[in-house]
C-alpha cells in the first residue's frame, strides 16, 4: 500500500524536525509549480506501508492572503492527500488549533502530532488526550520531535487513519444558529453545481464565500448557482452587521476555548500576557483604554518636553539677540536674527515634543500594545468602510504621510487601496504636532493636552 | 482574513526605544535643515520686502510687505473662520511643509527681539480666541497635505486626478469642520449672553467638530465607494458584486 501524507502546521513548531524524523532526512527539494516557494518531499516505509510525505509551507491559517497559505490549502483541497499530519504545539493549543478547525472544514483526514509534549508538561499543562481526540474526532499523538519521541506512534496513527479514510464521519465546525443556517443553505445551493461539489467540500466553500475569500469567489465565477450564492452572502452581511470574516474568526476562537476548557485540566497556566489581554481587549474596556492611553501619550509628550523646548527657545533667542547687535547691516541682521534664528528656532523648539512623542509611541509599540490597538481599531475601520489592513498605513501616517501612502501597497484591492491613500493625509503627521502645541498653549493654556488628544483621535477617524 | 499575530506583552527595551526616537528626530532635523530652512528664508524675504515700505520710521509695518499684501488678499476667504491675515499666510506656507506654519509665525513676530516665547506672543497679540485657535488647529489638521504627500499620492495612484482630488477635498473638509466649530462656539457665546470664557464651549465645539468630521468622512467614503465601484452601487455593505469583488473591473 502506498499513501500520500502532508505535513502542515504553524511555523517554528517543529514541523521540519518531524519531517526529517519521518523521512530520515532524505528529502527531494523542488519548487511548487509556478511558485518560488520551496517544496520538500520524502519517503518512508512503515510496516509495509509506503508513505510519500510532503512538507507544506508553515502557516497560521488557511486563507487566500499569502502564497504560502494558498499553496498549503490548494494542495489539501485539490490533491486530497490520504492523511494530513497537523503539527500542533502542545503548550500553545489556543493558537495552533485554529488551523486544525480549518482543516476539519476542508474535510482533511487529520492526525494531530501534539509536539513539544515535554515542554507542555514541564510548564504544568495537563492535557486530556482522549478527550481532545474525541472532541475533534481525530487521532492525537504526543510527540517530542527534537528527541525523536513518538515517531513510531505517529506512523502507526497515520497508517491507521489512511485505512479508515472516508469511513468515519468527521465532525463539522459549528458557528452557532444564525451562521450555521446560512452556511447550510448556501451549501445546499452549491451542492447543485456538481462540477464544484465533486471537487470541493461545499460547507467549506460556503464558509469561504461568506468570508469573501477572493480565490473561492473566482472559483464560483462561472458556476450556474453564482447568483443565488452571492445573494445569500449579501444577506449574511446584513444579518451579521459586521464583517463576516471577523465574526467567523471570533467564533473559531471561542470554539477553541470551549474545547480547551474541557481538555485542559488542573490549573491552566495563564500567562501575564493573557491576563493583560483580558483587561485591555475586553469588549467594554478596549476603546476607553485606547483613548486613555492616547491621552496619556499626548500629556506625556507635552509636559515632559516643555522644559527642553524652553531651553532651545532661550538658546535661539540669545543667538538672535547676539546677531542683531553684532551685525551692522540691518538687512543682514534681520535675516540672521529674525529669519534664520527666529524662524528656525521657532521650528526646532518642537524637536523635543517629536522626540518624546516617538519615545512614547515606541514604548507602546515595543510593549506589544500598538499591535493590539490595530486589533481594537480593526472593527472601527470596517464600520467606516476601510479595510482592517488600512490601519498600519494609518499608524505610519501618524509619523509622516509619505511612507504611509507607500505602505498601502500591501492592500490588495484597488478600491481599498485608493480609499486608504486618500484618507491617509488626514492622519495627523508629526509635522502638525507643533501647530497644536503652539496654538494650544497660546489660547488654551494648561488644558492643551485635551484638545491635542481630541485632534489625535480625530485623526484616527 | 486580517489575522494578526498578537505578540506577547514585553517590557520595552530602552535601547530600541532610543533608536526609534533618534531615527524620527533625525528625520525632523534633516527636514529642518533643508526644506523648512528654505521655506523660512522665503517667508523672511517676503515679510521684509519691499524693505523701504516695511521698515519705516524705526518700526515695522508688516502689512506693507509682500506677505502682508498677499495675506490681506486671501484674508477674506478665512474671515468667516476668524483667522487674520497672518494666520492665513501661515496656512498658505504650510503647504510647503506643515512645520512652516509655526515657522511663519515665528518669523512674522521677529522673535529675537523679545525674550518671550512664541505662544505668549500669540496670546498677547490676541491673534486667536480659544475658539478660533481650536478651529485653526482643526483646519491645519485637515487641510491640503504637504507637497511631498501630494507627490507620493500621485506616484502611488499614477493619476493627477486623485492627487488633485486629495488636496481639494481636504481643503473643503477642513473649511467645513473649522467653520462648524466657530459657528457652534459663536452660537454658544450668544446663548451665554456674551459671557465668554466658559471653557466648556470649546469642548462642546471639539466634540461636535469631531462628530462632524466623522460623519463627514463616512459620507465621503460612501460617495467615494460609489465613484470607485463600476456598478455605481453606493451601498457599502450590501452590494454583492462590489463588496465581494466579483464584478469585472477594467
Amino acid at each position: 500500500m502506498k499513501i500520500e501524507v502532508a505535513l502542515i502546521g504553524n511555523p517554528n513548531m517543529g514541523k521540519s524536525l518531524i519531517f526529517n524524523n519521518l523521512t530520515g532526512g532524505r528529502a527531494h527539494v523542488g519548487n511548487w509549480p509556478g511558485k518560488i516557494v520551496e517544496k520538500k518531499t520524502g519517503r518512508c516505509t512503515h510496516k509495509g506501508v509506503e508513505m510519500e510525505i510532503v512538507d507544506l509551507p508553515g502557516t497560521y491559517s488557511l486563507t487566500a492572503n499569502s502564497i504560502d497559505e494558498l499553496i498549503a490549502r490548494n494542495y489539501i483541497v485539490e490533491e486530497k492527500p490520504d492523511v494530513v499530519i497537523d503539527v500542533v504545539e502542545a503548550s500553545n493549543l489556543e493558537r495552533n488549533l485554529y488551523i486544525t478547525l480549518q482543516l476539519l472544514e476542508l474535510e482533511a483526514n487529520i492526525v494531530i502530532a501534539l509536539n513539544k509534549w515535554d515542554v507542555a508538561q514541564d510548564l504544568g499543562y495537563e492535557i486530556d488526550l482522549k478527550e481532545l481526540s474525541n472532541l475533534l474526532g481525530v487521532p492525537v499523538v504526543p510527540t517530542v520531535a527534537i528527541a525523536r519521541k513518538g515517531m513510531e506512534e505517529l506512523k502507526d496513527a497515520v497508517s491507521e487513519a489512511a485505512g479508515a479514510k472516508g469511513k468515519k464521519k468527521m465532525p463539522s465546525v459549528s458557528y452557532g444558529g444564525k451562521i450555521d443556517e446560512l452556511v447550510s443553505r448556501m451549501a445546499r445551493v452549491l451542492m447543485m453545481d456538481e462540477e464544484l461539489s465533486g471537487v470541493y467540500p461545499v460547507r467549506w466553500l460556503a464558509v469561504k464565500i461568506l468570508e469573501g475569500d477572493g480565490e473561492v469567489l473566482r472559483l464560483i465565477e462561472k458556476s450556474p448557482v453564482r447568483q443565488d450564492v452571492l445573494r445569500i452572502a449579501s444577506e449574511a452581511r446584513d444579518v451579521l452587521e459586521e464583517d463576516p470574516e471577523a465574526v467567523l474568526a471570533e467564533r473559531r476562537y471561542s470554539i477553541i476555548s470551549e474545547i480547551l476548557k474541557k481538555v485542559m485540566r488542573g490549573a491552566r497556566p495563564l500567562t501575564l500576557s493573557d491576563l493583560l489581554d483580558k483587561a485591555l481587549l475586553s469588549r467594554r474596556l478596549r476603546i476607553p483604554i485606547f483613548l486613555a492611553l492616547w491621552w496619556a501619550l499626548f500629556r506625556f509628550t507635552y509636559d515632559v518636553s516643555a522644559l527642553f523646548s524652553d531651553l532651545i527657545d532661550m538658546l535661539f533667542s540669545w543667538l538672535g539677540g547676539l546677531a542683531s547687535t553684532q551685525i551692522d547691516n540691518p538687512q543682514l541682521a534681520s535675516l540672521v536674527a529674525d529669519g534664520i534664528f527666529g524662524g528656525l528656532g521657532g521650528v526646532l523648539v518642537f524637536l523635543p515634543p517629536i522626540f518624546f512623542l516617538f519615545f512614547g509611541l515606541s514604548i507602546l509599540e515595543d510593549s506589544g500594545y500598538l499591535a493590539r490597538a490595530a486589533f481594537v481599531m480593526d472593527r472601527v475601520m470596517y464600520k467606516i468602510g476601510l479595510h482592517g489592513r488600512s490601519f498600519i498605513p494609518m499608524l505610519i501616517g501618524f509619523g509622516c504621510n509619505v511612507p504611509a501612502v507607500m505602505a498601502t501597497r500591501t492592500i490588495d484591492r484597488d478600491e481599498d487601496r485608493i480609499l486608504t491613500i486618500l484618507t491617509n493625509p488626514l492622519m495627523s503627521c508629526s509635522a502638525r504636532l507643533p501647530i497644536y502645541i503652539l496654538i494650544g498653549s497660546a489660547v488654551l493654556g494648561s488644558y492643551a493636552s485635551t484638545p491635542c488628544t481630541c485632534l489625535g483621535s480625530l485623526s484616527q477617524l | 482574513m486580517f489575522v494578526m499575530e498578537l505578540p506577547m506583552y514585553a517590557v520595552p527595551s530602552l535601547r530600541n526605544v532610543a533608536i526609534h526616537m533618534w531615527e524620527r528626530g533625525r528625520l525632523f532635523l534633516t527636514k529642518a535643515g533643508t526644506i523648512i530652512f528654505l521655506g523660512i528664508i522665503s517667508v523672511w524675504l517676503l515679510s521684509n520686502y519691499p524693505w523701504e515700505a516695511v521698515h519705516q520710521g524705526g518700526g515695522v509695518l508688516l502689512e506693507n510687505s509682500y506677505i502682508g499684501i498677499f495675506g490681506k488678499s486671501v484674508e477674506p476667504i478665512f474671515r468667516l473662520l476668524g483667522f487674520n491675515w497672518m494666520a492665513s499666510a501661515a496656512l498658505f506656507f504650510g503647504f510647503i511643509a506643515k512645520e512652516i506654519v509655526v515657522g511663519t509665525f515665528a518669523t512674522l513676530f521677529g522673535l529675537s527681539e523679545s525674550a518671550e516665547n512664541l505662544s505668549s506672543v500669540l496670546r498677547a497679540e490676541g491673534i486667536f480666541t480659544p475658539l478660533t485657535g481650536y478651529a485653526f488647529m482643526v483646519f491645519s489638521l485637515i487641510y491640503v497635505p504637504c507637497i511631498a504627500t501630494i507627490g507620493v499620492v500621485y506616484r502611488e495612484t499614477a493619476s493627477w486626478r486623485w492627487a488633485a482630488f486629495t488636496a481639494l477635498y481636504q481643503l473643503i473638509l477642513a473649511y467645513a469642520a473649522a467653520f462648524s466649530i466657530v459657528a457652534i462656539g459663536e452660537v454658544d457665546r450668544i446663548r451665554m449672553r456674551g459671557k465668554a470664557g466658559s471653557g466648556w464651549m470649546v469642548y462642546y465645539a471639539s466634540i461636535l467638530g469631531a462628530m462632524y468630521v466623522f460623519f463627514g468622512s463616512a459620507e465621503l467614503f460612501l460617495g467615494l465607494r460609489s465613484l470607485l465601484s463600476p456598478s455605481g452601487n453606493a451601498s457599502l455593505f450590501g452590494a454583492p458584486a462590489d463588496a465581494l469583488g466579483g464584478s469585472p473591473r477594467s
